[in-house]
């Protein structure tokens, strides 16, 4: 039973490794993006959202020349910590990372641009660092924007496929994520195993979805006061 | 001119260069305390005299300085941040912080104090603007003339050196801006701080202020005191 469910729990576990390293570095890229005119922007603004409409496997495919055996990168990962990235649950991360992050990047992005800066420029003139300010009026005026972003995120790492496949292969029991098992179970004529992690991966992203559109329609200020 | 051999008191001494697109900000003036009025027509570059003044806008070229400290001067490269100013700000819409309470937009720039000490000075500015019922609301239940008293305390809570105020009365309807503007007054009396106003209503300016300068494309034109 334990390998039945192993890539139900390998999914869930790298889609919320995945969520939360995007959480931790997309949020600081998005903002930079809403507020930053420079020139040069734009050409990082479709770097960092390009993985949205490249074919998975063809961002599979770039990791493996950059992170992959024969790549430099690859070859300090390996002398680093003994042993190759690829076909690694590690490698796993980084390909679901970079699959989904840009969904949060894009929403959050669209959070941090409806802020009017005058709440900033208030917080200035009232002594308080930058730092500060980001934690204490940003963050918490682009929630929702964060929020929707962080479930688009987390949704689409749970279905990831292409980039998976290239860079952590489809080893049963250390790299076979759900989405991989059900491909398998499939080819296998396995149809009972395909239908149970197929049900399983709906419920748990279509819930996802579900918080998506409750975060669109309520007024509740996640804050907890409430409006009387 | 003589020198004086010291400083006046709460003196600004403000020079602002900036080139905008279709004209250039050239703005010069001091004050010495009061209540000093920037009345001027829409664009004239009033509000971004006022922002240069709060470190919010960096100016081309220039020098500010309050109280005998360089706020900005171009020639040695000083601009002081403007969160280290000490130059409170109320914005024409007033920025009250959707997200936090009345006293907690109060005791939003007290964050050095201690934690008695700062729920102390929240009910000073709340009793100082009569809000006291109010503490636990959120800015958007308040009426406009609330809103621009939190407003208002909230600039003062720090004890700011200066206070600028964009348009102070502009959001305002007729019979409420004649009373905002005698408790406008009042409440310069009462603290005594200095003050630096922008308005395009004439008579705005002459009843709330002891100098006016009259500012048309981006220059003081006169003064009139």
């Amino acid at each position: 039973m334990a390998s039945n469910l192993f890539p139900l729990q390998l999914s869930l576990l790298v889609a919320t490794t995945a969520t939360s390293l995007a959480l931790l570095l997309g949020v600081p890229v998005a903002w930079w993006l809403a507020r930053t005119r420079m020139t040069g922007r734009s050409a990082v603004e479709v770097l960092v959202l390009l993985p949205m409409v490249l074919p998975p496997t063809v961002i599979g495919y770039y990791l493996l020349v950059s992170v992959g055996r024969e790549s430099a990168m690859g070859r300090v990962i390996e002398s680093l910590f003994g042993s190759p990235l690829v076909f690694t649950p590690y490698a796993a991360v980084l390909a679901t990372f970079v699959a989904a992050a840009p969904f949060l990047v894009r929403a959050a992005q669209g959070g941090f641009e409806q802020i009017d800066p005058t709440f900033e420029d208030a917080a200035r003139t009232l002594g308080r660092s930058e730092l500060a300010i980001f934690f204490t009026v940003t963050v918490p005026l682009a929630w929702r924007g964060i929020l929707a972003g962080t479930t688009l995120c987390f949704a689409r790492a749970m279905g990831e496929f292409g980039a998976t496949l290239m860079l952590a292969g489809n080893i049963p029991g250390r790299t076979q994520t759900a989405s991989l098992a059900v491909y398998d179970a499939v080819q296998a004529g396995n149809v009972e195993r395909a239908m149970m992690m197929s049900l399983v991966l709906t419920l748990v992203t279509g819930g996802a979805l579900l918080l998506l559109t409750r975060v669109g329609a309520s007024r509740t200020r996640l804050w907890g006061r409430t409006d009387p | 001119m003589t020198v004086l051999p010291t400083a006046p008191r709460s003196a600004l001494t403000v020079c602002v260069d900036r080139a905008l697109p279709g004209y250039s900000l050239n703005i010069e003036f001091e004050s010495v305390g009061g209540v000093t009025a920037l009345l001027g027509p829409s664009g004239a570059g009033k509000t971004l005299t006022l922002r240069a003044i709060a470190g919010l806008l960096r100016p081309d070229s220039g020098r500010i300085t309050l109280n005998g400290r360089v706020l900005f001067d171009s020639l040695t490269h000083t601009n002081v941040p403007a969160r280290d100013r000490q130059v409170g700000y109320v914005f024409q819409h007033y920025a009250l912080f959707p997200h936090l309470s009345v006293a907690e937009n109060i005791a939003y720039g007290l964050h050095t104090r201690s934690r008695p000490e700062r729920s102390n000075r929240v009910q000073q500015m709340l009793e100082l603007v009569g809000l006291h019922e109010l503490a636990r609301r959120t800015p958007h239940e308040l009426s406009g003339g609330q809103q621009q008293r939190v407003a208002l305390a909230r600039s003062l809570a720090p004890e700011p050196s200066l206070l600028l105020l964009d348009e102070p009365l502009a959001a305002l309807d007729a019979p409420l801006r004649a009373r905002l503007g005698a408790e406008l007054r009042a409440l310069h009396e009462r603290t005594g701080i200095p003050m630096v106003l922008v308005t395009h209503d004439p008579d705005e300016a002459a009843r709330l202020a002891d100098t006016v300068l009259y500012v048309k494309g981006g220059r003081v034109t006169d003064a009139a005191v």
